[in-house]
């Protein structure tokens, strides 16, 4: 059973369609992340979740409930926002207390879950400061602990770690992933940013458009993304064109050959082969690989930990690679290049 | 399902709405109904409809009243307008230190009422005032100057009182100025005088014309001012109404003196707004 | 050239500062005078204040002034607040009729607001006095009071109103415990407004006060028109100008407060 789904959900704003029969089914304890660039839904389908926004149709299940017509606060979810939406005229003290206060809990038993929550997110003895008194981090972590205090089946995040800066980010996203374990909660995280959820998450929504294009654990996405979309925004990638027969072979317009890949497929046609600067072997190495074509070196940028080659095949397909800096290239020289078929990813247009 | 965020906004407002309806718009249809005689003496509702009252608003002496509230309006826009550019040029374009000082120092006449103003002039004008006091006991004078009651005091009180409500929007106006078109104009050959009447006339046309209606139509229907510093040439529509209501009682005919300013404050404001919307248009 | 001629203006300017304000300096000063005289100085002196206080009819009027004022103040706070939301937050047919009728009180000609609520009251019989001046002036006050609270609410960020509903507060709760205590100073610089437009007025008053009733303005009215200048009049229209001024620095504090 899921802790949150959403069954075919849309919603609409005037002319544009912001969340396109979108079904999600997010499980116990799981870091969850919806990734897309802004403006693909990701925002609006998280406020339908929180119940900021009525969904036009579909169901919203909450801990197997349908909760469609619950309102904000009846629902169990707690909500770190994009800008945190710390009350300015109440300590941090009084922040945590908030949701604990609602819910009428005594004094004792809400301080003693105050001071847990902020050993938790590591801002012990700071109860007392105002809002406006805080660095970034810290503001975010009291966002964390607001939400949290109450114990809710699920945290939403909005892009929390947007406003900071590199190396903080870096931290609080480990602190975030300890944080998740530690309570046990399930996770549901917002973000554009495919790095924090690659890193962070068990399972990734990508989503375009108001419609969620994959949904697999990091490596799936990754490795085997399904369509074009997510091949690209995801890393990146090279993409030859061609058309993928009934044999299990892609002919590749491009290259004007066939290519090797792999495993059996359900729908043919028309597509994309997708396949990653860095699984792509160039100079040396080359035996034994399923895929090995002549190339041209047109582009050379030294990178430190790679070099990034831009290989001509042929008259029409250009290739971004990886390579190793230990492989002696030479622009305009002669050299092969190749993949095994196990690295690169058909994405037949039937698909998408 | 949840309450309909339209219940909830017509019930927040309903009180507003209401009070307003009951105390501030059902008053000016009662001064409509008694302007064409509907209501009588004993305060009944009347079936009669009659332009009698606003006929003798035309054989009376009431158009020179209203003629002259208008001479006086628009006279005190024009000084208001002449004395109080330069000023808010000054505030808004030249002091650069002190500018938020000078910008409260406009304000604060703002927290003094009109009648403590006004009445401040009387101390100095007045037969028994400061300069007239000042002047007996230097010996310069034998009689008291008759500085008060007169047109000219009101012209005076008016233009005392009203200059910061010209100076406010023309300081807005000028401080959205880009300081740079003026050192363009100069670059290309304009001398101080060319680059005002060229640049920075035309761009503050709004500040103008924001001041000259937030003087001209208040100052139609002034009371305060005329009463305590003009004399009997003074009167202006003002002092009419409130002579009409409050010691001849005459009900139906100053309902209808007060729609007809009504009607002239609205056809004022009605063509500035077109101005405005014209002005935007060309501007496009 | 340049030089001097800003130097003209900046004089120019120093001189209409002079203007406006010596005329109110003056006033002041001399009702410490101690002379019936307003021109020449005899010396400080509280005697026309002392008088002023021994006057039960000039603590008749600053009480009703307070009063008046105060009620005016508390009723436009909440009509305002609550007709701020309404055109802040939600959009309906009619609204910029509504919009456009909220402006009405400050645009339309105080004399004739004044004799229309005359007629009101005396086409439906109310008697005039304490009562009806107030009704006035919150008729007036609202949209006063309404113009300051809608830009504080403007500007307002929901989303702490958001996270409140997250945490288990429903709509009232969360405009209690959240809402209002970051618009407060707004709310209460627009019941300041209301207060000082209250405190302030003259020709509505005049009109719906009634042969017993007075306030501040009226009498100083009264004794300006009957009596010409006197330093006890000077001394009452300072003390009347001391009260607005101080309301308007409090004012001025709480729009700072905005961050």
């Amino acid at each position: 059973m899921f802790e949150v789904e959403l069954i075919d959900v849309s919603k609409r704003f005037g002319e544009v369609t912001a969340v396109d029969h979108v079904s999600i089914g997010v499980k116990k304890n799981e870091f969850y992340s919806i990734l897309g660039p802004s403006g693909c839904g990701k925002t609006t389908t998280l406020r339908i979740i929180a119940g900021f926004e009525e969904s036009d149709d579909g169901v919203l299940k909450l801990g197997g409930k349908e909760a469609n017509d619950v309102p904000p606060y009846k629902r169990n979810v707690g909500i770190v926002f994009q800008h945190l939406a710390l009350f300015p005229h109440m300590s941090v003290f009084d922040n945590i207390a908030f949701g604990l206060r609602m819910a009428k809990m005594p004094m004792d038993e809400t301080r003693k879950r105050v001071e847990q929550s902020l050993e938790l997110v590591d801002l012990q003895g700071l109860g007392g400061r105002r809002i406006n008194q805080l660095s970034g981090g810290q503001k975010q972590r009291v966002g964390i602990a607001r939400a949290l205090v109450r114990e809710p089946g699920v945290i939403l995040l909005d892009e929390p770690l947007g406003p900071l800066d590199l190396k903080i980010r870096q931290h609080m996203q480990l602190e975030l992933k300890r944080i998740q374990k530690q309570v046990g909660t399930t996770f549901i995280y917002v973000t554009h940013d495919q790095g924090e959820a690659l890193t962070m998450s068990d399972t990734v929504a990508v989503m375009n458009n108001g419609r969620v294009e994959q949904i697999g654990s990091p490596r799936e996405i990754y490795d085997r993304p399904a369509t074009r979309f997510v091949a690209n925004f995801i890393g990146e990638t090279n993409f030859l064109p061609g058309i993928l027969q009934t044999d299990g072979v892609f002919v590749c317009k491009t290259l004007g050959c066939p290519v090797l890949v792999e495993g059996a497929r359900k729908s043919v046609g028309d597509g994309v082969l997708s396949i990653r600067p860095e699984r792509v072997i160039i100079g040396s190495s080359l035996d034994g690989l399923d895929n090995l074509f002549e190339a041209v070196i047109e582009e050379l940028v030294y990178h430190g930990s790679h070099v990034s080659v831009s290989a001509k095949i042929g008259e029409e397909l250009t290739l971004k690679i990886r390579a190793n800096p230990a492989v002696p290239l030479k622009i305009g020289g002669a050299t092969r290049v190749g993949w095994n078929r196990a690295d690169a990813t058909v994405i037949t247009l039937g698909n998408e | 399902m949840r309450r309909s965020p339209k219940t909830n906004a017509g019930l927040l407002a309903s009180p507003t709405v209401v009070y307003l309806a009951i105390f501030f718009f059902a008053p000016f249809a009662i001064v409509l109904l008694y302007s064409f005689g509907m209501i009588d003496i004993f305060r009944q509702l009347r079936p009669v409809f009659t332009f009698e009252y606003y006929f003798e608003f035309f054989s009376s002496v009431v158009p020179g009243v209203f003629a002259r509230s208008l001479l006086m309006a628009f006279a005190t826009t024009v000084a208001c307008l002449l004395l109080g550019y330069p000023m808010a040029y000054h505030i808004a374009v030249k002091s650069v230190r002190r500018k938020e000082t000078l910008l409260l120092l406009v304000i604060i006449p703002f927290w003094v009422s009109f009648l403590l103003r006004t009445y401040a002039l009387m101390t100095i004008l007045d037969v028994n005032g400061i300069i007239n006091v000042m002047l007996s006991n230097l010996g310069l004078i034998s009689k008291p100057l008759s500085l008060i009651y007169n047109p000219q005091a009101v012209l005076l009180g008016m233009v005392y009182n009203y200059l910061p409500f010209m100076i406010l929007p023309l300081y807005a106006s000028m401080e959205k100025l880009d300081k740079s078109l003026l050192e363009a104009a100069g670059s290309l050959g304009a001398g101080p005088m060319r680059s005002f009447l060229r640049v920075t006339l035309p761009l503050t046309r709004s500040g103008i014309g924001a001041g000259s209606i937030l003087v001209f139509v208040p100052a139609v229907g002034e009371f305060i001012i005329p009463q305590l510093l003009g004399g009997t040439e003074s009167f202006m529509v003002g002092n009419l109404i409130w002579t009409l209501f409050l010691k001849a009682r005459n009900l139906w005919f100053g309902s209808a003196v007060s729609i007809i300013l009504i009607a002239l404050v609205i056809l004022i404001i009605g063509l500035y707004m077109k101005y405005i919307s014209r002005g935007e248009e060309m501007a496009i | 050239m340049k030089k001097l001629g800003d130097k003209i203006l900046a004089g120019y300017s120093g001189l209409m500062f002079a203007f406006l304000y010596v005329p109110i300096l003056l006033m002041v000063i001399f009702s410490f005078n101690d002379s019936r005289l307003l021109a020449v100085w005899r010396g400080f002196s509280l005697r026309w204040y002392e008088s002023l206080m021994a006057d039960p009819t000039v603590w008749a009027a600053f009480y009703n002034s307070i009063w008046v004022g105060a009620l005016t103040a508390g009723v436009s706070m909440v009509l305002g607040t609550m007709t701020a939301f309404v055109m802040v937050r939600y959009s309906f047919r009619g609204k910029s009729l509504l919009d456009s009728a909220l402006y009405f009180p400050i645009v339309i000609p105080e004399i004739t607001e004044a004799l229309s609520l005359l007629l009101f009251y005396v086409f439906t019989g109310i008697p005039l006095g304490g009562v009806t001046v107030v009704i006035g002036h919150i008729a007036f006050a609202i949209s006063f009071a309404l113009i300051v609270i809608r830009a504080r609410l403007v500007g307002f960020d929901r989303s702490v109103e958001e996270a409140a509903k997250s945490l288990g507060a429903n709509e009232l709760r969360t405009f209690f415990h959240v809402t209002l205590p970051i618009i407060l100073p707004g709310v209460i610089a627009g019941g300041l407004l209301a207060f000082t437009v209250s405190y302030d007025d003259f020709i509505k008053t005049a009109f719906t006060a009634g042969p017993g009733f007075q306030t501040l303005p009226l009498r100083i009215y009264a004794m300006a028109s009957r009596g010409g200048v006197s330093p006890e009049l000077n001394a009452l229209a300072t003390v009347t100008l001391v009260v607005s001024l101080m309301l308007a620095v409090v004012r001025l504090r709480l729009s700072k407060t905005q961050s």
